[in-house]
């Protein structure tokens, strides 16, 4: 950016313009954080935040799989499309993080819903009964960071062999050869 | 067999014409030889020659290497030319050019398909994960060179090697087939 294009230095600073997208996203945001709570009140969203544009919410462990199961069941916001999970590990803030990507056609949006659990003895409640698609992209958390499934029909790994030892997309795995 | 070419020159009577020299003959019975339209050399020899003009590789390809083998391949380099045909089946081959990386996974069906090779036959490790895990050495998956699961006779670098570096790599192996029938030891 050249100097030219620089806003000039007034003497009362002009208030930074409201982006249309952030306003839109917020708005969806509140909308669907409004519908969790008035189901099962302030204690299941752990935090709900703006990813850049994308509506993100971080549920409490406990409570992960029956919230999943209304945003997908309930008609007016019907969540039904996986797009995709991801996990990953915060070895420097101490827990491993499970990422679920899943569209509305009837709202027309996607929202993020992450979970979070400790590095040892790692579960989480499986999504693979609501969503098949998951089924698996949790084998392949599970092999890469050790994240057990709670109530997947088929807990094993899927890219590595059997006997593999340790989980290789740990910040803590050693390269053994 | 070394062709020594002595210039022949127009006006001189006692210019001497192209001969062969063959190995554990003298010069005049080497022009004989040639004179009479016969070449000596062992069976070895010959079938050596055989060999490395109809080097049929196996198609091996697991990584961005086998754009590059499959280019080779195709019209404008035309590997045809040497005698190098792509086969489908490990039976039908007499060499495997492995082009990409071999994870841990794929060692045991590389291993696999080369016991599957009938003899005589030999392995081109191309491109440098082949040679020593390249860019992936590191990585928790992947085998650091192929030589680390079957014997390798020719290394190509290059990331990948381009086209011309492939027929080279080639050529040296069908040279060390040449010169193995001879009872020369290449290493």
């Amino acid at each position: 950016m050249s100097e030219e294009t620089k806003a000039p230095q007034g003497t009362e600073e002009a208030p930074a313009p409201i982006d249309p997208r952030v306003e839109k996203a917020t708005a969806f945001l509140e909308t669907v954080k409004g519908k969790i709570t008035a189901r099962f009140g302030e204690g299941v969203i752990e935090e709900a935040l703006l990813a850049k544009f994308q509506p993100t919410f971080v549920l409490k462990k406990e409570h992960y799989l029956e919230v999943v199961t209304f945003l997908k069941d309930e008609p007016s916001l019907a969540f039904i499309y996986p797009e995709a999970m991801a996990g990953t590990d915060y070895m420097d803030k101490g827990y491993l993080e499970v990422y679920a990507y899943i569209h509305s056609f009837v709202m027309d949006a996607d929202i993020a819903v992450k979970v979070r659990t400790e590095r040892e003895n790692a579960s989480v409640p499986s999504l693979a009964s609501l969503f098949p698609g998951y089924n698996w992209e949790e084998r392949e958390i599970f092999d890469l960071l050790g994240i057990n499934f709670e109530g997947h029909p088929d807990m094993r790994r899927i890219m590595n062999t059997d006997e593999w030892n340790g989980h290789p997309l740990r910040k803590d795995y050693v390269v053994q050869d | 067999m070394e062709v020594n070419n002595n210039e022949p020159t127009i006006n001189n009577a006692s210019a001497q014409p192209a001969y062969i020299e063959f190995e554990g003959f003298t010069k005049e019975e080497s022009q004989e030889l040639t004179k009479a339209g016969v070449l000596i050399g062992t069976l070895e020899q010959i079938k050596g020659w055989a060999r490395s003009n109809s080097l049929w590789p196996l198609t091996f390809a697991t990584a961005c290497c086998g754009i590059e083998m499959m280019g080779t391949g195709a019209a404008h380099y035309d590997l045809d030319r040497f005698g190098i045909i792509f086969r489908a089946s490990p039976r039908q081959a007499d060499c495997v050019i492995i082009a990409g990386t071999i994870t841990k996974k794929m060692a045991p069906i590389l291993k696999r398909l080369y016991e599957q090779m009938p003899e005589p036959k030999w392995v081109v490790a191309m491109g440098s994960c082949a040679t020593a895990g390249g860019p992936y050495v590191r990585s928790y998956s992947v085998v650091k060179g192929a030589d680390q699961v079957i014997p390798v006779d020719v290394y190509i670098p290059g990331c990948p090697p381009s086209p011309p570096a492939l027929i080279y790599g080639l050529n040296k192996l069908q040279e060390k087939i040449r010169l193995e029938a001879k009872g020369k030891k290449v290493r």
